[in-house]
């Protein structure tokens, strides 16, 4: 697919939008978001053509751009996708609107700033998920820290600078490592190149030292660990999703873990196969724990939005799980997950707020029998909570099953402990429903509340719309990240040359590995 | 499939606001889809496949696991642990009795006839795999008997209408176990059948006398209804009958197979036969109880204040038709001595050929034996249970209250359902909220990560601020810096080059 401007458009398109809302005057709050939505709307409608023109059954990237940029040293613009990239950059363009509508309403405080944010953060996203190219990959992945920042910072809650701090600063402290790792692969290969730097170590024109390969390993995955968020990385993600606005949530839970786990699987596994598979027992005992944990947290939060987000907790561990039981199954679970996490907990986010938007609270005990005055919200809340809570037909329950179907292959244990989850997901979201919804109305202000509007309406259409069909029709997903998925294990093959040097340096034998 | 089940039953119970009963449903079932999922992994990783076809035909080929190691006994307890929470059997049956907040007519269909089924089914689909594991068989059949016999006792002194049936069902579902459990599949799956049409009638005719009385559950409340609703009286009679397993009607047949492979089948075992013929009088005893507290005796409600009627046309046709089955339904499989067709038998037959080895290969093979059954333990037990009925509530109706009192303790266990709510509560729920909310959250989540977090960022603070004085702006303090940092600076470039 050379020749194809489809994904810098993708990329720049958002950004490019926020020049016409500097056109507009501050204060000119409808027009600035009908323009901004109108953007996202017709960047969603062209992410749609990479649907057309993605070629099945193809490990390649695909709408390869290449350009010289810096030649010295040499950093390359350089874009493509393929099946592991494909439909988080449409997960993207898809919750970008979902989440401007979700605030529409809301947001009555520099108006114009919001959407720009907004559209800076879609801008940035896409440019991580689409990068090739080590410099690139690391410039997207801080420019969009920046709109994240303001939008939890500026039009959060209460303890929103705290968050937003906390934030910006776990996040920077992986950032850091991550460079680190990043020119010492350029000083080691030459190359910031990402399918170069791959060519050279799977055909042994560079060969990494074991210790070498381990920091590599351990600094890219601390970066991407911080991001998922993987215990016990995870205390800034309850913070900030209590204070960030309903966007915010939607994006940080929706796609900006996701850059995390998708990190693990593009850097982590194929780059340094032989230090992630000795790092493996003791992430997946992490992932374990963030399963179990984050699921026991949810629980007992007296806090509706605090709730969702443990719940971020556990469903991410489970992802993380499934990259490293070294099981192309497994991997296409995860990868499901991640899109599964993106909709079902935004549409949760989304939902939550629409009940900040009535109460102005996210207190549990502050709801009380909203099914009485909120009958289409409570349809909505359930439908999507059952999704989460991984029920057959629905988004949820693909991904947990692969997942688990594809570790217990190889690690009975592992998924027998992580199968507990799934116990623990029905437990804290079913009883927070309860607590919220069922019941008589024990709060006066209660009984006055509007239900949803037409605007909500259309987003919640949209959201369940999308989880019934990933229930359903699931297959028109993984056909096409298959072949990208299993590619990953052929990206961590090594020569023997490599094997022999790796078994001679380690006290623990070790024969060619994780190679299925 | 099954869990679809589960989302239409959360359903239909959470519509009528009784919640907590419709998340207890849920959750319980979670933890036996727990064992059921692990169960289908497992079998994934052998087999290679979740298709039913070729897994039954690889484990045909698969030894029998006598010592009870291996993979299929390993699946077969856990596809039981799935079939427990579905099925109501012990440990997990917590759910069913709260479920019956919902509708009667949905207690009719779900916990009478259809939902209850799958875990039965499940078991009696998955015969292939049992027959290999003998041991998950033995654990089929004593968590089936344990279950039919501590459901029964639990309904001796229920006072709920609908809950005393759905203690009775519980206890039928153990029968059920037991079948599959003693390698009699076929007469499991017969017993579902008649089950279905003898509790459904029970459930709805529940429904009519509470339609009677105005919403009225307890049966302390009820009694003489006999002549007001005659037809719902008449039908939940041969009911009654059925469930108890007089000889001629539905449940006869069924138990009669259940029990015959128990005392006689490969898989028999007195222990469990001896307890399932108890349960047997058991079941007469609390069934008579509940027809008599119901329908006989003298009112013990207003008459005045409330207005007993029979119930409209639309409700007593079903009673009616589900009494002609209850009566009926059993000749289906009747042995041909008696003159019946064998027909369901033959119907299942060729599907556990290879695995069933029980009674329905010709149960009655002589007139002899047809009498033995009709005067076996079984019938006599179910007897005497009546007989029991009739003495303890309409002969000398002080006597039950009388034995409360003599044997507090037992009776109070009883009431209680043996506390096994509470010792759920008492030793997981509680136990694991105290701990998620103080120790996970407050102690490992907000003061050790956070307070390191926290800590790391406020020393950096300090840190910053002690350097920022060094900031004076005073020429002789910076110069003083200057000197000695090039002092430092000599001294390690001495150190190093020497």
């Amino acid at each position: 697919m050379r020749g194809s401007y489809l994904l810098t458009v993708l990329t720049f398109l958002p950004l490019a939008g926020t020049l016409a809302l500097f056109m507009l005057r501050p204060d000119d709050r409808e027009w600035i978001r009908r323009i901004a939505l109108a953007i996202s709307l017709f960047e969603f409608a062209l992410s749609l053509l990479l649907l057309r023109g993605f070629v099945l059954n193809s490990a390649d990237y695909q709408f390869v751009e290449l350009h010289n940029w810096i030649p010295s040293p040499p950093i390359h613009y350089h874009l493509g996708i393929d099946g592991i990239s494909l439909f988080l950059v449409l997960l993207t363009t898809f919750l970008t609107p979902i989440a401007m509508l979700a605030s529409w309403k809301s947001i009555e405080q520099r108006v114009r700033g919001f959407f720009i944010s907004l559209l800076v953060l879609e801008s940035g996203v896409i440019g991580v998920f689409v990068s090739l190219d080590l410099f690139e990959f690391f410039l997207f992945w801080e420019v969009m820290l920046i709109p994240m920042y303001f939008l939890i910072g500026i039009w959060g809650h209460e303890r929103r600078i705290y968050a937003a701090v906390k934030f910006i600063l776990y996040t920077m402290l992986g950032s850091i490592l991550m460079l680190v790792a990043m020119i010492w692969l350029y000083e080691l290969s030459g190359s910031f190149d990402l399918p170069q730097i791959q060519n050279m170590l799977v055909s042994g024109q560079v060969i990494l030292s074991l210790r070498t390969e381990l920091l590599l390993f351990a600094a890219f995955f601390l970066a991407f660990a911080i991001k998922v968020p993987l215990f016990p990385l995870h205390t800034w993600l309850p913070d900030a999703h209590t204070e960030a606005p309903t966007a915010g949530s939607v994006m940080l839970a929706g796609v900006l873990l996701k850059m995390g786990t998708y990190g693990m699987l593009r850097f982590c596994l194929p780059l340094f196969p032989e230090a992630a598979h000795r790092f493996a027992p003791y992430v997946a005992v992490l992932a374990i724990i963030g399963i179990i944990y984050g699921a026991l947290v949810a629980m007992v939060q007296t806090d509706l939005k605090r709730l969702v987000a443990y719940s971020s907790v556990s469903h991410l561990g489970f992802v993380v799980l499934g990259l490293f039981a070294f099981d192309p199954t497994a991997v296409q679970g995860a990868l499901y997950q991640m899109l599964n996490h993106g909709v079902s907990t935004g549409a949760l986010f989304v939902l939550v707020g629409m009940l900040y938007d009535r109460r102005h609270t996210h207190l549990i005990r502050e709801f009380g029998g909203l099914a009485t005055p909120l009958p289409i919200i409570a349809a909505f809340f359930l439908f999507v909570s059952l999704s989460s809570a991984g029920l057959p037909m629905l988004n949820g329950f693909i991904g947990e099953f692969l997942i688990l179907a594809g570790t217990f292959l190889h690690h009975v244990n592992w998924a027998s402990y992580a199968a507990i989850g799934i116990i623990l997901s029905a437990v804290y979201l079913l009883w927070a429903y309860q607590r919220v919804f069922f019941g008589e109305v024990t709060h006066d202000k209660n009984r006055t509340l509007v239900d949803a509007d037409r605007r909500e309406r259309v987003v919640l259409v949209a959201m369940a719309a999308l989880i019934l069909w990933m229930g359903i029709g699931s297959v028109s997903f993984t056909r096409r990240t298959e072949a990208s998925t299993r590619n990953v294990f052929m990206l961590m093959q090594r020569p023997q040359v490599y094997n022999a040097r790796a078994a001679l340096s380690s006290a623990r034998p070790s024969a060619p590995r994780g190679v299925r | 499939m099954r869990s679809t089940f589960r989302d239409c039953r959360f359903r239909a119970i959470t519509i009528t606001m009784a919640t907590d009963a419709g998340d207890k449903a849920f959750w319980v079932n979670r933890i036996g889809d727990f064992g059921f999922l692990l169960g289908l992994f497992l079998l994934f990783r052998q087999f290679g496949t979740l298709d039913f076809a070729p897994i039954f035909h690889d484990s045909a080929a698969l030894p029998v696991e006598t010592s009870g190691h291996g993979v299929l006994t390993a699946v077969a307890l856990l596809l039981l642990a799935g079939a427990t929470g579905k099925s109501a059997q012990l440990p997990l049956y917590v759910w069913l009795p709260d479920a019956m907040e919902g509708p009667t007519p949905v207690s009719a269909l779900i916990h009478a006839a259809t939902m209850v089924a799958a875990g039965v089914y499940m078991v009696a689909r998955s015969h292939a795999i049992f027959i290999h594991a003998p041991v998950a068989m033995f654990g089929v059949a004593v968590i089936g008997c344990a279950t039919a016999l501590f459901a029964a006792t639990i309904a001796l002194v229920q006072t709920d209408i609908k809950r005393t049936l759905a203690y009775s069902t519980i206890s039928q579902l153990g029968y059920m176990f037991l079948a599959c459990g003693v390698g009699a599949y076929g007469a499991g799956i017969f017993h579902l059948m008649t089950h279905a049409f003898f509790k459904a009638l029970l459930f709805l005719g529940a429904g009519s006398v509470m339609h009677a009385m105005g919403g009225e559950q307890d049966m302390r409340r009820m009694g003489g209804l006999r002549r007001m609703v005659p037809w719902t009286y008449s039908t939940m009679f041969v009911a009654t009958l059925a469930i108890s397993g007089t000889p001629g009607f539905s449940g006869f047949f069924s138990k009669e197979e259940i029990l015959l492979a128990a005392r006689t089948g490969p898989y028999s075992n007195p222990v469990i036969y001896g307890l399932g013929v108890f349960t047997a009088g058991l079941t007469a005893l609390y069934m008579f109880r509940l027809l008599f507290l119901t329908f006989h005796g003298a009112p013990r409600f207003d008459p005045k204040k409330t207005h007993v009627h029979e119930s409209p046309r639309v409700m007593l046709v079903p009673l009616v038709v589900l009494a002609v089955l209850s009566l009926a339904g059993g000749w289906w499989a009747a042995p041909h001595l008696v003159g019946g067709l064998n027909y369901f038998d033959n119907f299942v037959k060729p599907v556990f050929a290879a695995s069933e080895t029980s009674s329905s290969a010709e149960p009655y093979a002589g007139s002899g034996q047809l009498i033995a059954a009709v005067f076996g333990p079984p019938v006599i037990a179910a007897f005497i249970g009546f007989l029991l009925a009739w003495w303890l509530y309409l002969r000398r109706p002080e006597t039950p209250r009388r034995l409360a009192e003599r044997f507090h303790a037992l009776y109070q266990l009883l009431v209680g359902k043996y506390f096994i709510d509470e010792l759920y509560a008492a030793i997981i729920v509680r136990p694991l909220l105290w701990l998620s909310t103080n120790f996970l959250w407050h102690v490992v989540d907000e003061e050790t990560i956070d307070g390191l977090v926290n800590g790391v960022a406020h020393e950096a603070g300090e840190v910053g601020d002690r350097l920022r004085h060094l900031n004076s702006g005073n020429t002789r303090s910076y110069a003083t810096w200057v000197i000695l940092g090039a002092v430092v600076l000599t001294t390690l470039l001495a150190w190093m080059v020497r």
